[in-house]
């Protein structure tokens, strides 16, 4: 091809069942209408999962798309969307990954790539450049993730490669397993480690040597210098590069919504141990994902001498304040813990919560208590190992709960555990959890911010808060085709104009954000036909019925009218019926008529 | 002179890009002047592009006589006319800042763009810094 664009132009499909590789070439059509990333792993889920797909059988698929702008200059697009029908949910999902896969990718020649079948034997995908095989994984099968990266680099010789793991909780099948690149960095939530686990795969390894084009680099060049300069290296992003996600968790304590001892108080005692202070004392260095200015990641290290890329907001959250842990050596731990056998630190911070609150309240005794640093790291191993109290654990917090009684205090959203916001001191926050795709997910709307962190929206009331939700969920639906971080608080106009620079095609922010919409909608006709609906866009009984008890937010709970009525409110402006389905005047609108037929 | 402070180096590789870009119109850090080096695991980077050392031993190391220093502190000059693609000087950089083009099969030293190096524009930590000679 001779048009020169961001686009590679083709895309790879591997079948492990077969050991079959070939080439697509880019959907035209769907790259138009959906762009990259996010637009396009949703359009390829819906498209080849037949309804009903068991998650961890061979016929559930892994798509992988960066975004449309991977590998050029513009900062945080070397991200990396996977997605698949997830073990924990069964929902739709799309879990990211930072570092620099996506640009590697990009760089090998290759849109995306898409995963089918599972393969006999375990397995790695290699690829360089056009060349691309599976090999053999046997000898890191039951590996750690460090171990694994390290084995990996001594297959590939010399030259820089980018690999996408899974570690043992993802052989086991652990249904919160993550992926990890670059050491510490995760497709975190909804455990697509246990499916690459499921299908034999171990990881993937790419070197791209080659280049990614643009139409006109110098125009392209002048936009981003301008674009950069007034809107990204700004204070309202530069948080990020002075002290990263830990910044949060002193406002979080502040606005009486941190994840404390199981989700029962929203202000932590011991937050003084590990907030932004607290890593800045134990800092090492910062590090960033690649093409990224903001360079938010931090190495710290603990008294004992472990090293950790980490730990960010979420992880302090749930596997500090969440355990009752104001121990910064102990959190590192179960950071490296976390990351190294591959769990997700939500999921997990949660579950093991969750057992803590159980146990304290006597409703089954897990032998955890809060604070209690040892029998807490032991949960890790047990979990990723499923032995121990971790063949409980291992299930997830909802299957948890349904099991010993705990339905009325586990916290979490069509399976998907809490992450570190507790909606009873952000009621926007709790419909952003309840509406999200995937379950419950602080990514899709952030409204926590503008309603309670950074500034005060009436945090106890649903008021006005649909449409602030369904605003940033549009939105983050076509900065995730980008893929732009949520970290660059980018606006539709900038992500239209550097999206229409790198395509070539013309694109208003009218229409980013109608790609955005179009998305979102995409994604709820999938969990439609895997039978969701309204029922499970319902916050747990624990937010009507179980006030925190201290904090701010203290003695707060919703009502059921005030949260039906915001649940309907957010289905009317979405062009939704009553029960959550899109009306066929909204499918029309969005285009997306054809694919209910 | 380009000049270095590694421990603010985040291992970004947008200097790579920046380079890329403005001397072949393309993003590839395959064909970048200066390069980051990571160690993702201990977060170690390190930035390195040629500094026109005072030794300059990739001179005597060219068997065709293509790379020439104009002056002392100049930027290093390889004429792709006469370079012959041996990668002699690749190895003979004791700073490992002489690099290779695999497409038009020449070696790659810092030219510091004319005076504006396009990398510093783009070094937000400022690992990279740049002082006139």
């Amino acid at each position: 091809m001779t048009e020169k664009r961001c686009y590679a132009g083709k895309v790879l499909r591997v079948d492990l069942t077969s050991a079959k590789i070939t080439t697509e070439p880019l959907n035209e059509q769907w790259a138009h209408d959906f762009i990259g990333g996010k637009g396009m792993v949703f359009r390829y889920l819906y498209e080849e999962l037949a309804p009903g797909t068991d998650p961890l059988s061979p016929a559930n698929i892994v798509v992988i798309f960066p975004g449309a702008l991977a590998g050029t200059i513009v900062a945080t697009t070397a991200r990396t969307c996977v997605g698949t029908r997830s073990p924990l949910t069964g929902t739709i999902l799309d879990s990211y990954v930072g570092g620099g896969f996506g640009a590697m990718l990009k760089y090998a020649g290759w849109d995306g790539i898409v995963i089918t079948g599972q393969s006999p034997r375990p397995v790695y995908l290699f690829i360089e450049d056009n060349r691309v095989e599976l090999r053999d994984a046997s000898a890191v099968w039951g590996k750690p993730i460090w171990d694994t990266e390290n084995w990996l680099e001594e297959q590939a010789g010399p030259g820089r490669i980018v690999t996408l793991t899974a570690g043992p909780a993802g052989e086991n099948l652990v249904p919160f397993a993550c992926l990890t690149s670059e050491g510490y960095r995760q497709c975190g939530r909804g455990g697509l480690g246990a499916v690459f686990g499921s299908k034999r795969l171990k990881a993937i390894a790419v070197r791209g040597t080659g280049a990614v084009q643009v139409p006109d680099m110098a125009a392209f060049m002048a936009l981003y210098k301008e674009i950069m300069r007034e809107h990204l290296l700004t204070d309202a992003n530069l948080w990020a590069f002075q002290e990263g996600t830990p910044s949060i968790v002193d406002p979080a304590n502040t606005a009486g919504l941190f994840p404390t001892r199981g989700f029962t108080q929203g202000e932590f005692d011991g937050k003084d141990g590990i907030n932004s202070a607290a890593i800045q004392a134990a800092l090492v260095r910062r590090r960033a994902c690649t093409n990224c200015p903001l360079a938010c990641g931090r190495f710290t290290r603990s008294r004992r001498g472990e090293v950790v890329e980490g730990p960010e907001y979420e992880t302090i959250g749930l596997g500090g304040g969440n355990c009752g842990i104001g121990d910064l050596d102990a959190l590192i731990s179960f950071n490296r813990l976390c990351d190294n056998l591959g769990l997700d630190t939500i999921s997990t911070g949660n579950v093991i919560g969750l057992a803590m609150t159980m146990t304290e309240e006597g409703i089954h005794d897990f032998g955890l208590h809060y604070g209690d640093a040892e029998a807490y790291l032991q949960a890790v191993e047990e979990i990723a190992y499923r032995r121990g109290i971790g063949a409980d654990l291992s299930h997830g917090a909802r299957w948890v709960a349904r099991k010993y009684g705990g339905e009325g205090v586990v916290l979490e959203i069509k399976g998907l555990e809490f992450p570190a916001y507790d909606p009873r001191g952000a009621f926007g926050m709790g419909l952003a959890y309840a509406t999200s795709e995937r379950g419950a997910c602080h990514l899709r709307s952030f409204v926590v911010g503008t309603e309670a962190l950074y500034s005060t929206l009436n945090p106890d009331s649903f008021e006005g808060k649909p449409a602030l939700v369904i605003a940033d969920q549009n939105l983050n639906s076509i900065k995730w085709c980008g893929i732009f971080c949520d970290f660059w608080a980018i606006t539709a106009e900038d992500i239209a104009a550097l999206l229409s620079a790198g395509t070539g095609r013309p694109m208003t922010a009218e229409e980013a954000l109608r790609i955005g919409e179009r998305i979102w909608n995409l994604g709820r006709l999938f969990n439609l036909r895997e039978g969701f609906g309204r029922k499970d866009d319902m916050p747990p009984p624990a937010l009507f019925e179980r006030p925190l008890r201290n904090g701010v937010a203290a003695g707060k709970t919703y009502t059921r009218e005030g949260y039906e009525a915001a649940l309907d409110e957010y289905y009317a402006l979405r062009g939704w019926t009553r029960d959550g389905v899109p009306t066929p005047e909204t499918l029309e609108a969005l285009g997306l008529s054809e694919l209910v037929r | 002179m380009l000049k270095f402070h590694q421990k603010l180096c985040t291992g970004c590789h947008l200097c790579e890009l920046a380079c890329a870009a403005a001397h072949f119109g393309e993003f590839a850090p395959t064909r970048a002047r200066i390069r980051a080096t990571v160690r993702p695991q201990e977060g170690d980077c390190r930035v390195m592009a040629c500094f026109s050392c005072p030794e300059a031993p990739c001179i005597s190391a060219c068997p065709v006589g293509a790379i020439t220093r104009p002056g002392r502190g100049q930027p290093l000059s390889i004429d792709p006319q006469k370079c012959n693609g041996c990668r002699a000087c690749v190895p003979a950089c004791p700073y490992g800042a002489m690099y290779f083009d695999e497409r038009t099969s020449y070696a790659l030293a810092c030219d510091l763009c004319g005076g504006d190096p396009e990398c510093v524009q783009f070094c937000y930590p400022q690992a990279i810094t740049y002082a006139e000679a």
